[in-house]
């Protein structure tokens, strides 16, 4: 990944944001800010409302509130793929990549939103193999063969093939073993070193905070802790976020 | 050998309605069941160019390709978009079936329409069996568009996409594929194959109302049997089907014919339910 000029100037800034599934409504008044070169963390247990952010921003669930920038420009009202091809990398829980097809299929569908033809999309898969070596060799195997690691490794490689200027990332430790989620993470470190802005969306705390400039702790689909991991003393605050046992502290 | 000729070239007309069945079905995941009353629409619309409006041959094709498309899309959007869910639009698809055959039969009437072939029609004598001219298109269509589906769908991005969407719709998105632009691009195309084709069909088979119904279940049967999705199922599928048909309708009496067919149908779906070149479809809940 090639070095890109940090700002600090936020990439993703959401604001207000509420959404939920069809009219139900199931986060409320969800604001975060996503800078170029930083993760934020957007943490919580399961059902707080996360992938549904996630989901929201890529324009798959209903906007009911709030706004969407990207790079300063208004999204929230754009179908999923015009955001896409604005500059939003989406990584989908459960590694959603196209099992039938194989490695180099699925990472140059990744490219597709470039609209750049198959010879120059082809020329950029070196870049995703110098990130994840362990698909290089791999290009003609069926992506539904692979280990689950090496499956998220073609689900990230297939957002950055559009060449996001952000990227999102819904549980990419989910199913993983633990080493294989300390390589994902160590994938993302290198991300946020290129100058990328990621927004991290995890129940696996640890692995988040390792790699995070920023959290943001949801519950019930509201916002109950948010700040700069340098602030964070001590871990078990966001878990105690996550389980209610501290009082909220308010948004930043 | 004239029977197989004759087994051919219904198989290529089962073929090629399974193929139109087939690029709606990778990119949208429907069934498109009205696709044959389309193919029908095309034999009626070759039928008015060339007899009633007298046209030069490319304008009749170009005619029948245009009408044929604007009629794919319009279903596209009133019968398949409104509708959620492809058992839902299973239902409508044979709706807009039917609501096609009461306009044709409405304009054109139940009686069939001879529509004359633009090309030779004097009969050949090939490997010892006799073959029209018109037939030998239809087998060769078969071929070249089989061929064509194929290079698109493995060979292009646009193909690729196509193959993705109907693999997983909303990943397709976030990938940034317009799955919208594909499904009406799908049957654009598909009802543009459609009409194209009724200039070559009408010919063998007459403008005739019943036509689609006929060809729906036929050219289901050739697309199971060749397996959902594939380019090259739709080929062998067709010409399964109608090899089946013919033989058996000539050996064992024309009574015979659909048992015969439906019974292959039953055995290639007991020993590989995907069909011969499908895949197992994984759903993602």
């Amino acid at each position: 990944m090639t070095e890109q000029p940090v700002s600090s100037e936020p990439l993703l800034s959401v604001r207000n944001l509420v959404t939920g599934y069809g009219d139900l409504r199931v986060v409320w008044d969800v604001s975060f800010d996503v800078l170029p070169g930083q993760v934020t963390a957007l943490l919580g247990r399961n059902g707080a409302g996360k992938s549904t952010t996630l989901r929201a921003i890529a324009g798959l669930n209903k906007l009911h509130g709030g706004t969407v920038r990207l790079a300063g420009e208004d999204i929230a009202g754009l179908a999923s793929h015009k955001r896409i091809k604005a500059g939003l990398g989406v990584v989908q829980e459960n590694k959603r990549i196209f099992k039938r097809r194989t490695v180099e299929a699925n990472l140059m569908l990744g490219g597709y939103s470039l609209h750049v033809g198959r010879r120059k999309l082809k020329d950029s898969l070196d870049e995703i193999y110098e990130l994840f070596p362990a698909l290089r060799g791999r290009a003609s195997t069926q992506a539904g063969q692979l280990s689950g690691g090496q499956q998220q490794m073609v689900a990230i490689g297939q957002a950055l093939m559009g060449h996001p200027k952000v990227l999102m990332l819904d549980e990419p430790s989910a199913g993983l073993a633990p080493a294989i989620v300390l390589e994902v993470m160590e994938s993302v470190d290198k991300l946020k070193s290129s100058g990328l802005a990621v927004l991290l969306v995890e129940q696996a705390v640890e692995a988040a905070v390792s790699v995070a400039d920023h959290v943001t702790v949801l519950d019930i689909g509201r916002v109950v802790m948010d700040g700069p991991v340098s602030e964070l003393d001590d871990l078990d605050i966001i878990k105690d976020a996550y389980f209610g046992r501290t009082a909220p502290r308010p948004a930043s | 050998m004239t029977v197989i000729w004759s087994g051919l070239t219904l198989g290529a007309i089962y073929g090629l309605v399974a193929l139109g069945y087939n690029i709606v079905f990778v990119t949208s995941n429907v069934f498109n069941f009205a696709h044959a009353q389309l193919l029908t629409l095309g034999t009626f619309i070759a039928f008015w160019a060339t007899v009633t409006l007298k046209l030069p041959t490319v304008l009749v094709f170009l005619l029948c390709a245009v009408i044929v498309a604007a009629v794919a899309v319009v279903e596209e959007r009133i019968a398949i978009r409104p509708v959620r869910g492809t058992e839902g639009q299973l239902v409508t698809t044979v709706g807009f079936l039917t609501l096609l055959e009461g306009v044709t039969q409405l304009i054109w009437g139940g009686q069939p329409l001879q529509v004359p072939f633009f090309g030779s029609e004097k009969v050949l004598s090939v490997f010892g069996g006799r073959v029209f001219p018109v037939e030998l298109m239809l087998m060769g269509a078969l071929v070249v568009f089989a061929a064509i589906f194929v290079a698109v769908s493995r060979g292009t991005m646009l193909g690729i996409a196509m193959l993705a969407v109907s693999e997983d719709r909303e990943a397709a998105l976030m990938r940034g594929i317009n799955v919208r632009a594909m499904a009406i691009g799908a049957f654009a195309v598909s009802g543009a194959l459609a009409g194209l084709l009724g200039p070559v069909v009408g010919p063998e088979t007459f403008a005739v109302v019943s036509l689609g119904s006929s060809l729906a279940l036929k050219g289901f049967v050739a697309m199971a049997i060749g397996g959902f999705g594939s380019g090259p199922g739709a080929l062998i599928g067709g010409i399964t089907v109608g090899l089946i048909e013919s033989e058996s309708g000539r050996y064992l009496g024309e009574s015979y014919s659909n048992l015969m067919v439906f019974t292959a149908l039953l055995a290639v779906m007991l020993l590989r339910p995907t069909g011969l070149f499908g895949h197992a479809r994984e759903r993602v809940v």
